[in-house]
C-alpha cells in the first residue's frame, strides 16, 4: 500500500489541528472541510500550489485557534449567475 | 528684476494707450496697413525686439531722470515718467512708419511674443519597458513568470511606483502589489527593482530607455501574489524582542512623561526612523539562510533601540534574551543591509554595538559570578 508523501502528511496533520481547533465552535467543522476536500482535486507534482495553500492554512489556523474567535461564516456565490 | 517686470507691464499699457491715439489718428493709414501686415508679419515679430530694446533705452533714461525728484510719490514719478515715456514712444515708433502697424498690433505683438515663450515642441514618446514579476496562485496551475509592459515615461510620475500604478490603471488591473504612503514613510511597496531592495516610491525611473526595469518582490520570501511578500516571520520576529518600553516600577506609568536628557535622545537618532520595510532583511545572506532563527538586520537594530533607551530598565534582559548561537551571531558584517537602506540608516553598526554590549554584559555576568 503507497505511504503517504511527507507533504500529504504535513496537510494531515493540519486538517487534524483544524478540525481540533474547531470542535467547540460553531460553524467551523463544515468550512474546513468544504475547503480541504476543494483542494484535494489538486495534482501531488503541482508542489508549489500545495505549499502555498499549506502556508495559507497555517496563517488562518493560528486566527481560527485565538480565544477570541467565536464563530466562522461564509458566502457562497450561487451556481446560476443571476 | 522686480522694477524690470514693473517696466514691462508700463510698456503695455503705454502701447495700448497709443494705439488708441493712432487709432483715432491715423485711421485710414491703419486700413491701408493691415493688408500689408499679412505679408511682412515675420519683420513684424523683429520689430517688436527692436521696438521693445529702444523702449527699454528710452524708459530707463526717464527713470533716471525722475528719481533725482526729491520727494515725488512713486504713482507721481510713474504718471510722469509714464507720460514722457508715451511721448518718447510715439516720437520712436512713428520715425519707422511698420512701427504705426506695431502699435496698432500690439495685442497681436504681445500675444506673439507670449506665443514665442510659451509654446513647447510636442516630445517624443519615450518608452521604457518594464519587465515584472507575475504569479496568480488562485489560477490553477499558474506558473511564477516575468511579464514586460511598456510605458511613456512622457505621461508617468518620476517614480517606479507611478509606473505601477499606471500600469495597473490602464493596461493590466491584476496586477498585484503593496503601497499606501507613495512617499517613503510607510514602508509598504518595498521590492527588488533593478537588483536593489528599495521603496517603488522613491526610487526614481531610470531614464535611460535601452534597458529594462526589472521588479521582483523581496528575495527569499515567500510570495502571497505577485509582487506581495508574505511579512508574517518578519512581523513575528519583531513582536519577539517585545519593542515597547519596559520599567521595573510602573506605578508613575501615565502620569506624565519619563524625562530623559538630550545626549541619551541623541543616542536614538538613526534608529528610530526605521520603517520596517523589510528591504535590509531581505537583502542579508545570513537571513535568507537561516530565515526562522536569526533575526535580521531590521529587528536587530531595533531591539539595540530599545536596549539603549534610558527610559528603559530592561538591558539586561533583553541582551540575556539574544543570547544564542543563531539570534545575533549570524550575522558576518556583510554590510548588504546598510546598503539597501531606503532611509539611509545603519544596522549593520547597531549589530556591532548589540555584539560589543553583549560581550561586556558576559563579562559582568562572569565577574559577579
Amino acid at each position: 500500500m503507497p505511504r503517504h508523501s511527507k507533504l500529504q502528511r504535513l496537510v494531515l496533520t493540519l486538517y487534524r489541528q483544524f478540525l481540533r481547533a474547531g470542535q467547540n465552535k460553531p460553524g467551523f467543522i463544515p468550512r474546513i472541510r468544504d475547503e480541504f476536500r476543494a483542494n484535494a482535486r489538486i495534482k501531488k507534482t503541482d508542489v508549489m500550489h500545495i505549499e502555498y495553500l499549506y502556508r495559507r492554512g497555517q496563517r488562518q489556523l493560528e486566527q481560527l485557534k485565538d480565544v477570541n474567535t467565536k464563530q466562522l461564516g461564509s458566502f457562497s456565490k450561487p451556481r446560476d449567475q443571476g | 528684476m522686480s522694477s524690470i517686470w514693473i517696466e514691462n507691464s508700463e510698456m503695455e499699457d503705454k502701447r495700448k494707450n497709443v494705439a488708441i491715439k493712432l487709432q483715432t489718428i491715423h485711421s485710414r493709414l491703419v486700413c491701408v496697413c493691415v493688408c500689408v501686415c499679412v505679408c511682412v508679419c515675420v519683420c513684424v515679430c523683429v520689430c517688436v525686439c527692436v521696438c521693445l530694446k529702444k523702449g527699454n533705452v528710452v524708459l530707463q533714461n526717464t527713470r533716471s531722470h525722475s528719481s533725482s525728484d526729491v520727494g515725488a510719490v512713486d504713482a507721481g514719478i510713474v504718471g510722469s515718467g509714464g507720460q514722457r515715456n508715451s511721448k518718447m514712444s510715439v516720437l520712436g515708433v512713428s520715425s519707422l512708419s511698420r512701427c504705426g502697424l506695431l502699435a496698432l498690433r500690439s495685442p497681436a505683438g504681445v500675444a506673439v511674443r507670449y506665443a514665442q515663450t510659451a509654446a513647447a515642441p510636442v516630445a517624443q514618446p519615450r518608452i521604457k519597458k518594464f519587465q515584472v514579476y507575475r504569479w496568480d496562485p488562485d489560477t490553477p496551475g499558474d506558473k511564477p513568470r516575468m511579464q514586460t509592459y511598456e510605458i511613456d515615461l512622457n505621461s508617468c510620475g518620476p517614480m517606479v511606483l507611478d509606473a505601477l500604478i499606471k500600469i495597473k490603471n490602464e493596461m493590466d488591473p491584476t496586477l498585484t502589489f503593496r503601497r499606501s504612503c507613495r512617499e517613503g514613510i510607510c514602508g509598504s511597496c518595498a521590492m527588488n527593482i533593478n537588483g536593489g531592495n528599495t521603496l517603488a516610491c522613491v526610487l526614481k525611473i531610470d531614464t535611460d530607455i535601452s534597458k529594462p526595469s526589472k521588479i521582483y518582490p523581496l528575495p527569499h520570501m515567500y510570495v502571497v501574489k505577485d509582487l506581495v511578500p508574505d511579512m508574517s516571520n518578519f512581523y513575528a520576529q519583531y513582536k519577539s524582542i517585545e519593542p515597547y518600553l519596559k520599567k521595573k516600577d510602573e506605578s508613575k506609568e501615565g502620569k506624565e512623561q519619563y524625562l530623559q536628557s538630550m545626549e541619551d535622545r541623541d543616542k536614538l537618532d538613526g534608529l528610530y526612523e526605521c520603517i520596517l520595510c523589510a528591504c535590509c532583511s531581505t537583502s542579508c545572506p545570513s537571513y535568507w539562510c537561516i530565515a526562522d532563527k536569526y533575526l535580521g538586520p531590521a529587528v536587530l537594530m531595533q531591539a539595540y533601540r530599545w536596549m539603549i533607551d534610558s527610559r528603559d530598565d530592561f538591558t539586561e534582559d533583553r541582551l540575556s534574551k539574544l543570547q544564542d548561537p543563531f539570534s545575533v551571531y549570524r550575522c558576518h558584517t556583510i554590510m548588504n543591509c546598510t546598503s539597501s537602506c531606503p532611509k539611509g540608516l545603519n544596522p549593520g553598526k547597531a549589530i556591532a554595538e548589540i555584539k560589543k554590549m553583549m560581550a561586556t554584559y558576559k563579562e559582568k555576568k562572569a565577574a559577579a559570578v
